[in-house]
C-alpha cells in the first residue's frame, strides 16, 4: 500500500515535466497601457516635461524673456529719466524767476 | 536591437522600445507569475504591475545582469507580495466571519489548471500545484523557476541572489516536502 502511494506521488511529481509556457492573455499590451494611463497621468506629464527638447526650448524661452525684459527696462530708464531731469531743471528755473503761475494767455501777450 | 540599446532607449522614454520589451518578455513574466499565484486573473494583474515597475525603475537598472534575470526578480517579488496581501485579506475576512460581520460563505480554493500541462496529466498537475502552494516561499520560487521556466540552478541562483549550492538544497527540500504532502494526501 505504501509503495503504491509512493508510486502515485512520483507520478504526480512528474506530471509537469515538459510543461509548456503559458502565453500572456490576448491584448496584454493594450490593457497594460490603459492601466498605465489610468495610474500614472502625472508621470506622463513629468516625462514630457523632462524631454531634452522640452527642457532646451524652455530654457531658451526663459533666456529670451529675460533678455527682452532687460532691454525694455533699460530703454524705459532712458526715456523716463531724461524728461524727469528736464522737468526738474525747468521747475528750478521757473521758481527762480517766479514764472510758476504764468498762464499761456499771459505768455502770448 | 541588443539589450543595452533597448535599455538606453527605455531610459530615453521611447514608447516603441517599451512595446518591444513587453512583446518580448510578456510570456516569461506571465508564466512565472501564474506559477506562483496560481490564478490567471491575478497573474495578469501581477504581470502588468511588473511592467509598470520596470517602466518606473528602468533608470535604476545598471545592466549588470540580463534583462530576463532582472524581470524574473521583479516578477517573483511582486507575485510573492501579491500572495501575502491576498492571504492577509483572507485572514481578515475569516475573522470577520468568525465574529459575525461577514455574510459571504467560505469558499474552497478552486483547483488550478495550468494551460501548458498535457491533457492526460491535468488532474495530477492540479494536485501538484496544490502541494506547491503549501511550500515555503523560497522553495516554491526555486521549484517554480526550475520546472515552469526551465531555468538552470545557475540561473535560479542569479535570480534569487543565492549560491548554486543553496539552490540545490532548496530544490532537494522542495522535492522532499512535496513528496510528504502528496503521500499524506494519497493515504
Amino acid at each position: 500500500m505504501k509503495k503504491e502511494n509512493e508510486k502515485k506521488s512520483e507520478g504526480i511529481l512528474s506530471s509537469i515535466d515538459g510543461i509548456q509556457r503559458a502565453p500572456a492573455p490576448d491584448f496584454f499590451y493594450s490593457r497594460l497601457r490603459a492601466r498605465m494611463e489610468k495610474e500614472m497621468p502625472v508621470t506622463a506629464i513629468r516625462r514630457t516635461i523632462l524631454q531634452p527638447a522640452f527642457i532646451i526650448s524652455g530654457l531658451t524661452l526663459l533666456l529670451l524673456i529675460n533678455a527682452i525684459a532687460l532691454l525694455r527696462s533699460n530703454s524705459n530708464v532712458n526715456t523716463v529719466t531724461t524728461p524727469t531731469k528736464e522737468n526738474d531743471n525747468l521747475q528750478i528755473i521757473a521758481t527762480a524767476y517766479h514764472i510758476n503761475e504764468i498762464s499761456p494767455e499771459e505768455l502770448n501777450q | 536591437m541588443n539589450e543595452l540599446e533597448l535599455i538606453q532607449q527605455l531610459r530615453d522614454g521611447n514608447e516603441q522600445a517599451f512595446k518591444t520589451l513587453v512583446d518580448t518578455y510578456q510570456d516569461l513574466v506571465y508564466n512565472t507569475a501564474l506559477g506562483i499565484v496560481q490564478n490567471a486573473e491575478d497573474a495578469e494583474d501581477v504581470a502588468q504591475e511588473v511592467f509598470i515597475k520596470v517602466y518606473r525603475s528602468v533608470h535604476a537598472f545598471k545592466g549588470e545582469s540580463k534583462i530576463s534575470t532582472w524581470l524574473y526578480r521583479i516578477t517573483v517579488s511582486t507575485a510573492l507580495d501579491h500572495l501575502r496581501s491576498k492571504k492577509s485579506k483572507k485572514r481578515f475576512s475569516f475573522l470577520q466571519r468568525l465574529f459575525g460581520d461577514g455574510n459571504e460563505p467560505l469558499h474552497e480554493i478552486p483547483d488550478f489548471y495550468h494551460p501548458g500541462v498535457a491533457l492526460d496529466q491535468k488532474e495530477n498537475a492540479a494536485r501538484l500545484f496544490k502541494a506547491i502552494d503549501r511550500l515555503p516561499e523560497n522553495q516554491k520560487v526555486a521549484f517554480t523557476l526550475h520546472k515552469l521556466e526551465d531555468l538552470s540552478y545557475q540561473e535560479i541562483s542569479e535570480v534569487m541572489n543565492i549560491s548554486v549550492s543553496a539552490v540545490e538544497s532548496l530544490m532537494h527540500r522542495a522535492k522532499q516536502n512535496l513528496k510528504k504532502i502528496l503521500d499524506n494526501v494519497n493515504e
